[in-house]
């Protein structure tokens, strides 16, 4: 232990009269180790981290087995599998029903929180217990009894302060009140919803357990394995109730009559386990490159040292405690860059946090805990012995004799030839990580140049909350509320219309590449009757007049809504070409019906025309089936209705820049709807933007780490080079004393360089070939083999290299005879 | 103590190998001071590095105090070393980045000795050397004289039966290359055997026997016929 010290001692001191050395292995591993600790905080919080449930890994979600949209349970299917598993299984719902959210006002302020509505024995299933007050009892999703809400620790501090008075107080929601009965624990959360939530029970009568079709009441469903039991063997049991339920239900042409069973934590985390990996490949390639860096900066430092090291074995040193030595540095050196590393991947982390919030689910678990620290010790003993072990071993070479004479440079050769090997490493990463780049830089471009359909120019959108109650509580209830499309929307409308600059203003439930709403709705053409799953199927859409101009859509067909179409007129409604593509080709689609209810207005709505098709919600997926219905028609009890009513979206065009509009609109809706709280106000350039998202993110971070890459290979070159260059002043300094141009002298010098250049060029196009492969379903409008990136990364990657290499060389050539003879 | 018999060293360059020792046998006595002289090339430094256990690629037999070197692997010849053998280079070899003190207890540092014991070791050698004042001064705080008196210091500080000295005076001027040799003697006098390579007559004239080497043989061994006598100089 106490030469272990000593090494300490005397390493610490070296790295001190060495600061520049010592700085640059620092960086340069903080660079390589950084990235590793940032993508590993991801990967731990969102796959490895269980969530913050009892036995979590006991908990799955049952969904249906089948194509979308059929994935989602109804409650009564829910009910009917339920009652086949028996009592021993637990199970509990998310049930969809009415807006998830609600904008709440107490002493502290307004809040807009999250309202996800659940069974009453969901949170038994979950094994959560309140840390203050009580759970739901079993009977609280029952109607009139469901007024009663679990708030969120996040929730109960900012809206209470951490008041335990908030227990038995009433919490104002949707103008319904509801009295707060318990507090759920610090950091849970649980599905989609985040910390600032309050969990009610939804109201779930005998109604619900039997609604079917038009009435069902969707959801997602969990359960508990009983102790012995596993996924499989539920999904085994589950599947034949399912197909006893489909046939009895359905004539077994409607429900997929098999169930699929997956745990809770891979059902959130299944869409980006292969892009988290394919990154944490990525900084493990710059990791690497890191490691070859040092490792040969490393090794030049031992070359440096051969004199130290042959001394101190010619004194009695063992190989054992030369290796020591070195590896103690090694390890010092390593254990700097881990502690840098990680602030550095913390950083990161919180740079990039507004995009990684947006694009991965489970961040909420995302942070530095255990298993980063633990990856992070693990991390820094490996870069120490990849980087040690190079130099320790030529420390460790007994042979002193030479060294102790000053004919090191024979030996040293044999060490420069393995740093070359270690820079054409090192470009050879650099390219495959500039190739990579350069695909999702290319990818970008591509997805910029895909049509539209819609302007971009001048127009501001943003979501509307009017915080209103919901339908299916008002119908529940018997409730009877004047309609939110003529007493806020329709006001809201002409208020906007009088904002300076605006020139035409669209409320619609879904706009492009804005994903907070989706509606699927199934509907029939001119009366045919097919069965249930083979009927249409598109994106419903309310919109009010204006829309095709406010977003510049092209009418392929007929018209679009006027102020004609009024609650009293005769249903009518807009397709889009992808719908008329699919359901009616060929086709006029104008003047034909389509059916949302057996009678009624909705039994008989007439198409008035076409539309363009527009992106929905990805730039890279074809555009799908839309029909569009008219806002001043949709009135409560029409089938859309609900939906309009918990969610509008706006777009205004203006003749200014688009920015300059929010604060008229907020105050515009503040005027006509106190209550009514915003989401996401932002341009439809930005929501363009923000639509990129995974290969945005892919683009960014790959562009990044390619530079990061070249900086790290420039660097190594120039190392290796500039210490040729030192190593071989003496010989210089005779070539130009016998009359050798500096033209010669730089040639000389640059000869190495441009063979490890083609070597790692070499090698790494090979290495891109096959890595490009793991990108392709990542990339869009460009092919993981496309020679012009490969042509153009090459070149990059060569010039820079020889620029690095060129600085050294002038230096060589620079070199005063007089002098270098004399030092020798 | 040591008995060479036959001892061959050479090295292939090519298809063409060089003889720097050709069949050396030789006996040093215990408490001897032996001085090997010869021109460049001879194998001077060649014999030194084969008798500091440095050199592995001899052939031959090489006896040190009854314990046969040839039979040994490179780790047992490597603990001999530590235990018997002291060396001093003509260079200094001194570490730059450790201060005099450290720069002694180095070999100390090799060995099983507590801590404790070790700065004891290092204090009487500074002591006895008379440089305790110049213990936290670093190498190129030294004169060159002062540095190979540091040099030896830490040859000696393990109290080694053998000290080797290659060249050690090659980088001093007159004044301090008597100092030095005076040291030697001195430590000679105590009981160290001690065998040197210089090319100075006048540095022979400290020991008690010449050997001469030319192209690898050696051609001469005998003892010093007229001693230097302390304070003659």
């Amino acid at each position: 232990m106490g030469s272990v010290m000593q090494d300490v001692r005397h390493a610490l001191r070296q790295l001190r009269r060495t600061p520049g050395f010592a700085f640059t292995v620092v960086a340069v591993l903080a660079l390589g180790m950084g990235a590793n600790i940032a993508v590993f905080t991801l990967l731990s919080g969102i796959l490895l981290r269980p969530l913050p449930l009892q036995k979590a890994d006991r908990l799955v979600a049952v969904e249906l087995s089948g194509a979308m949209p059929y994935y989602t349970l109804t409650y009564s299917n829910m009910v009917q599998l339920r009652d086949a598993a028996g009592s021993r299984m637990k199970f509990g719902a998310i049930v969809y029903g009415g807006p998830q959210n609600a904008s709440v006002v107490t002493p502290a302020g307004r809040f807009q929180i999250e309202v996800p509505t659940v069974t009453a024995g969901l949170f038994d299933v979950l094994g959560v217990r309140p840390v203050l007050g009580r759970s739901f009892r079993a009977d609280e999703d029952q109607p009139g009894k469901n007024r009663v809400v679990l708030i969120g620790y996040d929730t109960w501090q900012k809206l209470y302060q951490g008041d335990p008075a908030a227990i038995g107080s009433t919490l104002t929601m949707r103008h319904q009140p509801y009295t707060v009965i318990g507090v759920l624990p610090q950091g849970f959360f649980f599905s989609y919803y985040n910390k600032m939530a309050a969990w009610s029970p939804a109201e779930l009568g005998p109604n619900a357990a039997s609604a079917m079709g038009e009435k069902a009441r969707w959801g997602e469903m969990f359960a508990r394995l009983p102790d012995g039991m596993t996924a499989q063997q539920l999904a085994a049991d589950l599947s034949r109730a399912q197909a006893v339920i489909a046939r009895e239900v359905t004539g077994g042409d409607e429900l997929p009559s098999s169930i699929k069973v997956t745990d809770c934590q891979t059902l959130l985390n299944r869409k980006v386990r292969k892009p988290l990996f394919l990154l944490y490949g990525v900084v493990a390639g710059i990791w690497c490159l890191a490691c070859l860096n040092v490792a040969g900066l490393m090794l030049a430092r031992a070359i440096a040292r051969s004199r130290e090291h042959a001394v101190r074995a010619a004194l009695g040193a063992s190989r054992w405690r030369l290796l020591q030595e070195s590896l103690v540095e090694s390890l010092l050196l390593s254990g700097a860059g881990a502690l840098a590393g990680l602030g550095l991947g913390a950083g990161a982390l919180k740079v990039l946090w507004r995009q990684i919030e947006h694009e991965l689910p489970l961040t909420n678990a995302v942070h530095v805990d255990w298993r980063v620290v633990i990856c992070l010790v693990c991390l820094a003993l490996l870069t120490a012995l990849v980087c040690g072990v190079l130099p320790a071993v030529r420390a460790m070479r007994r042979d002193v004799r030479d060294a102790l004479a000053g004919g090191a440079a024979t030996q040293s050769s044999g060490a420069n030839r393995t740093r070359e090997v270690l820079v054409a490493g090192q470009l050879a990463l650099t390219l495959m990580f500039l190739v990579g780049a350069g695909l999702f830089l290319r990818t970008i471009y591509a997805l910029r140049d895909v049509p539209l359909g819609f302007t971009q120019q001048n127009v501001l959108t943003g979501g509307i909350i009017l915080n209103g109650g919901s339908q299916l509580e008002d119908e529940e209830n018997g409730v009877d509320r004047p309609s939110v499309v003529q007493n806020s929307y329709l006001p809201l409308l002409e208020r906007l219309k009088t904002i300076p600059g605006v020139q035409v203003v669209a409320l619609s439930s879904v706009l492009p590449l804005r994903r907070e709403m989706s509606v699927s709705i199934i509907t029939n053409i001119d009366h045919k009757e097919v069965g249930y799953s083979k009927q249409p199927q598109a994106d419903g859409r309310i919109a009010s007049p204006g829309l095709v101009e406010a977003l510049g859509i092209p009418m392929v067909r007929g018209r679009f809504f006027t102020d004609e179409d009024t609650a009293s007129s005769p249903v009518v409604a807009v397709v889009n070409q992808a719908f008329v593509g699919r359901y009616l080709p060929g086709a006029d689609a104008v003047g034909h019906t389509l059916s949302m209810d057996k009678k009624g207005r909705f039994a008989d709505i007439r198409i008035v025309g076409v539309i363009g098709d527009t992106k929905q919600t990805s730039l890279a997926e074809a555009t799908k089936p839309e029909i569009y219905f008219c806002l001043a028609q949709t009135q409560p009890g029409t089938p859309l209705y609900g939906i309009a009513a918990a969610f509008i979206q706006v777009a205004m065009r203006a003749g200014v820049p688009a920015d300059a509009l929010r604060s008229q609109f907020d105050k515009a809706l503040h005027e006509v709807a106190p209550e009514a709280t915003t989401t996401k106000v932002k341009t439809i350039r930005q929501a363009v933007e923000d639509s990129y998202g995974n290969q945005a993110l892919m683009a960014r971070l790959l562009g990044g780490f390619a530079g990061l890459a070249l900086l790290i290979a420039s660097v190594g070159l120039y190392g290796l080079l500039s210490f040729a260059v030192a190593q071989r002043t003496r010989e210089i300094g005779v070539r130009i004393a016998l009359g050798a141009p500096q033209g010669n002298i730089v040639g000389l010098m640059l000869k190495r360089a441009v063979v490890l250049v083609a070597a790692g060029v070499g090698c790494g196009a090979v290495l891109a070939w096959f890595t490009a492969r793991l990108a392709a379903s990542y990339i869009f409008g460009v092919r993981p083999h496309d020679a012009l990136t490969f042509t153009a990364v090459t070149l990059v990657l060569s010039a820079a290299s020889l620029f690095a290499a060129w600085l050294p060389a002038r230096r060589a050539a620079a070199v005063d005879p007089i002098q270098a003879l004399r030092s020798e | 103590m040591i008995d060479l018999k036959n001892v061959e060293r050479s090295y292939k360059t090519g298809h063409t190998e060089t003889w720097v020792l050709r069949r050396v046998g030789l006996t040093i006595n215990e408490g001897e001071f032996v001085t090997v002289m010869g021109p460049s090339g001879a194998g001077k430094s060649s014999l030194l590095n084969v008798l500091a256990l440095l050199d592995d690629g001899w052939a031959g037999e090489y006896w040190f105090g009854g314990t046969a070197v040839h039979a040994l692997n490179r780790k047992q010849r490597a603990d001999l070393a530590r235990q018997r053998i002291g060396m001093v280079f003509q260079s200094y070899h001194l570490l730059d980045d450790l201060t005099v003190a450290e720069n002694i207890d180095l070999p100390l540092s090799y060995k099983n000795l507590a801590s404790k014991q070790r700065a004891g070791m290092v204090a009487d050698i500074l002591d006895r050397f008379q440089i305790v004042a110049k213990k936290d001064l670093f190498p190129n705080q030294l004169s060159g004289g002062q540095q190979q008196l540091v040099g030896i210091a830490r040859a000696v500080v393990h109290a080694p039966s053998l000290l080797l000295a290659d060249e050690p005076t090659g980088n001093l001027h007159s004044t301090q290359a008597r100092e030095i040799m005076e040291l030697f003697r001195e430590l000679n006098r105590n009981g160290t055997t001690i065998v040197q390579v210089t090319h100075s007559e006048e540095n022979a004239r400290y020991g008690s026997r010449i050997l001469e080497l030319h192209d690898g043989w050696l051609t001469r061994d005998v003892a010093v016929d007229s001693p230097v006598v302390t304070g003659a100089q």
